[in-house]
């Protein structure tokens, strides 16, 4: 079932616009519709208004780019390496941030964390540990789908422990941080993590958006892209970089999320289709949507505990995965 | 890659390897002992004394506990990995480790009345149901189930199952020593715990030895078994009890001990070859080795700081079984 894609996007837009503005409104104090416009336009009550201003709006807002970030890079991988099952999480991009990030805090101690270096660093750790699982998954016949995943697996089993005990080296209030990265929570968002990450987003996206027709291209078999004269290899590594870059850059500001980069694709593929000039706004638009009414649920659901967003998606995206495992040939 | 040592001079080997370890593990710690006190702790006991107190009612325990988790948890490996002819079997990789962990946890939590020992019943039953997720959805799976696949489905459902037991401690807001347990870690052992561990996993032991010889006809092929007689159903449903029995029984002191089963299996048979009357006691042999060594691995690298023991098996039996997955092994458990 196919639909115009323009009136599809506008549709899915006019969504997350409404579930943003409904999870403004909740949370420990609720806001009926009325007060919580007032407090946006800035006519409010001070209280709302600090509410609404600093703590939820950066957290909604992160959460947006955050979930946009994650479901590009899944598209991208599962367009790269031609598997439908690949995802920045299995792969190795969370732990492999986290590596990164705490590799560096244990080194140069914790005033060098900001906003804007966790990105940099969560990006040279993602990097390392995709080209790993890459490299030690690939040989003579190529890659096969299920063993580059169980390799990621089994990396990210060795890498998170390899971190665990890099982090007890280090002192405890890093170590507390190091855990709240690992299970991708939202609850320290503030303007400066959303203004970053905006940043780095808008360096990346354009490039995504100029060489994703070559996606299309890589999604053939080999043989038909090289007589096209692409030089597939380059191309391949160039677009799994990119796409790394923007996981680890959108999980340095939330932890590790898991099979939100599986799930966006399929659901965005299955309202407009494969090409991946329109399939990659549309994932965009989908991961935005699913890790935001996450995150809500996961605040208000069992408040006044938090549930991170990353568990309530590994959840969900845990049971898709070992679905679509099942129904998926070879 | 057949080779056939002779067993005993093997057997002697490990055993002494791991006497070793032990007494290394009994000499670590804030209070010094000499040989004569780890002497006198065994033979006559004296509770007066500091070191001898420690040696008996800290250290020895926890010594023993290593032991033992690592021999039930790489058993249940070798089980697996011989009645499933899949080289990647193994209970963390299966889903066993994360489903025991979560609904013990889930029983500790929700039933407040429920004591320690009426809980270890429920890691075997979430070691169970792991398993039977995870073979169902094998099952129900289309086209051809690889190794690799199965696993893969084992991982992520282990995956998912972790997820929710952080979902528990993060909801009850759990204290430290149950975050470590989670991750698998055996501080603070006494005697009890011991005890408590022995009860499932002594008679799982036992059961593996007496079916050791049909695991052998089994591995070699369902056809193979029920043409000499034997009855694969029986042997089969047998087997995995005994696999719940060992697994259930090491999460429920030790938490998830990762990746201990896959790894100790694939050097007993590169060492013994493929007869699992003589692979079984030397994986035992082999898993309370690298336990032991783990265990002291994780109280000697940091000072001061207790890590738990299955990061360090974790990082070790990961990095083999990625090794296992690149190399298709052409005799068994390959492509099928």
């Amino acid at each position: 079932m196919r639909t115009d894609y323009g009136r599809t996007f506008i549709a899915l837009l006019g969504i997350v616009v409404f579930v943003s503005l409904a999870s403004l409104g909740m949370g420990s104090q609720w806001m009926s519709p009325i007060a919580l416009s007032r407090s946006l336009l800035g006519y409010g009550n001070e209280t709302q208004q600090m509410i609404v201003w600093s703590f939820r709006m950066p957290r909604v807002l992160l959460v947006l780019l955050v979930g946009w970030g994650i479901a590009i890079s899944g598209v991208m991988m599962q367009g790269v390496l031609r598997n439908d099952l690949a995802e920045p999480g299995i792969l190795g991009v969370t732990t492999g941030g986290n590596l990164g990030i705490t590799l560096a805090l244990s080194l140069f101690g914790i005033q060098i964390a900001s906003p804007w270096t966790l990105p940099a660093m969560s990006m040279a750790g993602g990097l390392c540990v995709v080209l790993a699982v890459c490299g030690l998954a690939i040989d003579r016949g190529g890659i096969y789908p299920a063993r580059l995943l169980l390799t990621g697996v089994a990396v990210s089993a060795a890498v998170g422990a390899f971190t665990l005990v890099l982090s007890l080296n280090v002192d405890r209030q890093i170590y507390s941080q190091a855990l709240a990265w690992a299970t991708g929570s939202f609850n320290k968002a503030d303007w400066n993590y959303v203004l970053a990450l905006a940043a780095w987003l808008g360096i990346l996206m354009p490039v995504v958006m100029a060489i994703c027709p070559i996606l299309n291209i890589l999604r053939l078999r080999d043989e038909n892209v090289i007589s096209l004269g692409v030089s597939v290899f380059h191309w391949r590594l160039l677009l799994l970089v990119i796409a790394v870059a923007l996981g680890s850059a959108a999980m340095a500001m939330s932890g590790g999320i898991v099979f939100l980069g599986l799930i966006a694709p399929h659901i965005a593929r299955r309202l407009i289709g494969p090409q991946h000039g329109r399939l990659v706004p549309t994932t965009g638009l989908v991961g935005m949507l699913l890790l935001l009414v996450a995150d809500t649920a996961g605040r208000t659901l069992l408040a006044p505990v938090e549930i991170p967003a990353g568990i309530m998606v590994g959840g969900v995206g845990g049971i898709y995965f070992v679905y679509q495992l099942m129904t998926t040939k070879g | 890659m057949m080779r056939t040592t002779t067993p005993w001079i093997l057997w002697c080997v490990f055993e002494a390897i791991l006497l070793l370890l032990m007494g290394i593990s009994l000499q670590l710690g804030p209070t010094s002992v000499t040989g004569t006190d780890m002497w006198n702790a065994c033979i006559a006991y004296d509770s007066a004394s500091d070191s001898q107190f420690a040696i008996r009612q800290i250290r020895l325990p926890r010594a023993i506990l290593a032991a033992v988790i690592g021999a039930s948890l790489a058993t249940s490996g070798a089980i697996m990995q011989g009645v499933t002819r899949n080289d990647l079997a193994g209970p963390t990789i299966m889903g066993l480790s994360s489903g025991g962990t979560f609904c013990l946890l889930m029983g500790l939590l929700l039933l407040p009345t429920i004591g320690f020992h009426e809980a270890i019943w429920l890691s075997f039953i979430g070691a169970g149901l792991g398993y039977l997720t995870v073979y169902s959805v094998a099952f129900l799976a289309r086209g051809r189930i690889t190794p690799v696949r199965l696993a893969l489905a084992g991982t992520v459902i282990s995956i998912l199952l972790s997820a929710f037991t952080q979902g528990l401690t993060i909801y009850f807001s759990l204290h430290d020593e149950l975050l470590y347990w989670t991750v698998g870690g055996i501080a603070n052992t006494s005697w009890p715990q011991v005890r408590t561990a022995l009860i499932p996993v002594l008679p799982g032991m036992i059961g593996a030895l007496l079916l050791s010889p049909s695991i052998t006809l089994l591995s070699i092929g369902e056809e193979v078994a029920g043409g000499l007689g034997q009855r694969t159903r029986l042997i089969r449903a047998c087997t995995t009890f005994c696999v719940l029995l060992l697994t259930g029984g090491a999460v429920a002191v030790a938490g998830p001990v990762g990746f201990v089963g896959v790894m100790t299996p694939h050097v007993a048979r590169y060492l013994v070859g493929y007869d699992y009357r003589k692979i079984i006691p030397l994986t035992a042999l082999l898993g309370a080795i690298l336990t032991v060594a783990a265990d002291i691995a994780s109280r000697t690298m940091i000072d001061g700081q207790e890590v738990p023991l299955g990061l360090f098996t974790s990082m070790v039996g990961a990095t083999f079984f990625i090794a296992l997955a690149r190399r298709r092994s052409s005799h068994r458990g390959g492509k099928r």
